[in-house]
């Protein structure tokens, strides 16, 4: 391996498995990412997609193999602190904080690259109000970003579903990470939304320089902005490269249709 | 002048309103249900007492002593126990109350079953507003902060918050460290207001009265804490006739609540659709029957 490539990875996935019982959700996946690269994740429904997201931020351990962020080894580490390294999410099954505002919920995101503690809140201590001001400056920054920029004052729930996925967007954003990890983002999402979207992902990438690792089942969007594809199926992964290659490779044909066509 | 009687409702008030309160910044933001809330009172109030009597330091010293150390025991019941969800944690609270409670029932010093007697009447009404606003500001500065939407955050959703990079046991433990604290100065003040103080008064009765004022202003609102305080302590005191029927009224009201507001009086509005957070708190109140219709 040479040193100038080892320096474009930003995520090895290193012969990782997860078993549940006898079920092997992920098994002996390989896969690196570089910096700056949309990759694309498919599979069929359980082929363990979420469950690769889920080992990467650190939701499950691997049952074996490992997982190197930025040359650093980050199996076994919490969740929280894998966020601190620079890694964030967005979920399938939208987990926004339903209760609080549009603009709170982007400040949560932040929570890792702030500061301000017990002792500095209840002190008023004048750091404290400087980074406060600071960060809502910046989550309305983030929220005109993703067109959000008029609905910081409502409840995250009621925002329709197609916003809620771009508040996720934003939230992941906010943690300022080098990794992005999008969990189905077009889900539920209508052609024009969809089109946004994909806008969207691109210039997260060209104008944040964000690496994006994105699960999607609209093939017009894998196909569409990923530079690598990657597929999984029965948690193994069977095969990777461009879309055009992908598009024609036997084993993918045959598990998304089945062995008779 | 206000009559002593008077007097002592609006003290009673006040207490209550810290205690609803800190306790609100547990249950009610954190979303971590607590039912040994009483305990921590009850810590400050012997730690404050023995204080006051063995070293006649001012009232302020072993006031804040007492609250120090109930945080103190936040802290190390809360590491432990709110790896615990739901009921789990419930019933670990719970558990830990009663600990307490038999604990100075049986040590010398806090007088054992005969209570401890003698305290100073050094609670004035000027102290219990004092403590109570200054309650209040400091609650309501760590809500409004990085800490406090934190903490909100992991009663939405734990998971989420955990990948927001919120390391939810340090948050949960502090939010239980800074409830504990704020119960025991309200436990300070008890004790030096009534100079007798017994472990039975710190029961588990007064745990689920705590947790009605909660529920009855609103989960996770501090005006909602406040009113619910000041409503189920003056209301009963002022209806004496009927004093002995309050915990049946307490009941009551929370069977009431639960069909027609489950988000108490002044807790946010829940659409139709529901959420996450409704259907948790329907859960919190199933709990608070269960565990009425046990004891």
């Amino acid at each position: 391996m040479q040193p100038a490539e080892k320096n474009s990875t930003i995520l090895e996935i290193n012969e990782v498995s997860r078993h549940f019982g006898g079920l092997k959700a992920v098994d002996s996946v390989n896969l690196d990412i570089s910096k700056k690269e949309i990759v694309g994740l498919i599979g069929p429904n359980g082929a363990g997609k979420t469950t690769l997201f889920n080992l990467i931020t650190g939701h499950y351990e691997p049952t074996s193999g490992s997982l190197y962020f930025r040359n650093e080894k980050i199996n076994g580490l919490k969740p929280y602190k894998i966020t601190e390294k620079g890694i964030a999410r967005t979920f399938q099954n939208i987990r926004l904080f339903g209760m609080m505002s549009v603009l709170d919920n982007v400040l949560l995101g932040m929570h890792a690259r702030l500061h301000g503690g017990l002792v500095s809140t209840v002190f008023c201590l004048p750091g404290n109000k400087r980074e406060e001001a600071e960060a809502r400056k910046k989550a309305r920054e983030l929220l005109a970003f993703v067109g959000l920029g008029s609905k910081e004052k409502e409840k995250a729930r009621n925002l329709p579903y197609g916003e809620q996925r771009l508040l996720e967007i934003a939230r992941a954003l906010a943690a300022e990470p080098e990794l992005l990890l999008l969990d189905e983002p077009a889900a539920g999402m209508n052609p024009q939304e969809t089109m946004e979207l994909m806008k969207l992902i691109s210039r997260i990438r060209d104008e944040m320089e964000k690496t994006i690792l994105l699960i999607e089942h609209d093939m017009k969007v894998v196909m569409g902005i990923s530079e690598k594809v990657a597929v999984l199926d029965y948690g193994k992964k069977i095969a990777e490269g461009r879309p055009s290659e992908i598009q024609r490779n036997e084993a993918v044909i045959r598990a998304y249709l089945g062995d008779s066509v | 002048m206000i009559s002593a009687y008077y007097l002592q409702i609006i003290i009673l008030v006040g207490i209550n309103i810290i205690m609803a309160s800190s306790l609100n910044l547990v249950v009610g933001y954190t979303g971590q249900l607590s039912i040994g809330h009483a305990a921590f009172m009850s810590l400050g109030a012997y730690v404050s007492a023995i204080v006051t009597l063995q070293t006649g330091l001012p009232f302020i010293v072993s006031l804040l002593l007492g609250a120090a150390v109930a945080g103190l025991f936040g802290i190390l019941i809360g590491i432990p126990t709110l790896r615990l969800k739901g009921d789990y944690l419930a019933i670990a609270t719970l558990g830990f109350g009663e600990i307490i409670r038999i604990i100075f029932l049986n040590l010398k010093i806090t007088g054992g079953a005969v209570g401890l007697r003698g305290i100073p009447k050094e609670t004035t009404l000027l102290w219990v507003i004092g403590v109570t606003l200054l309650s209040l500001f400091v609650l309501q500065r760590i809500i409004n902060s990085r800490v406090g939407r934190a903490l909100i955050a992991i009663r939405e959703d734990e998971t989420a918050a955990e990948s927001m990079g919120i390391n939810t046991t340090y948050y949960k433990t502090l939010a239980f460290g800074v409830g504990a604290f704020f119960a025991g100065l309200g436990g300070g003040l008890f004790a030096h207001y009534f100079r007798y103080i017994h472990p039975n008064v710190f029961g588990f009765m007064r745990s689920i009265e705590q947790l009605c004022m909660v529920v009855l202003g609103g989960l996770g609102n501090m005006w909602g804490a406040i009113i619910g305080a000041t409503a189920l302590t003056a209301i009963p005191e002022l209806l004496r006739a009927g004093a002995e029927y309050r915990l049946l009224v307490y009941g009551a009201i929370l069977v009431l609540m639960m069909r027609a507001r489950p988000q108490g009086l002044l807790g946010e509005s829940i659409g139709q659709t529901g959420g996450r957070s409704l259907k948790r708190r329907k859960t919190l109140f199933t709990k608070i029957k269960l565990f009425r219709r046990n004891k």
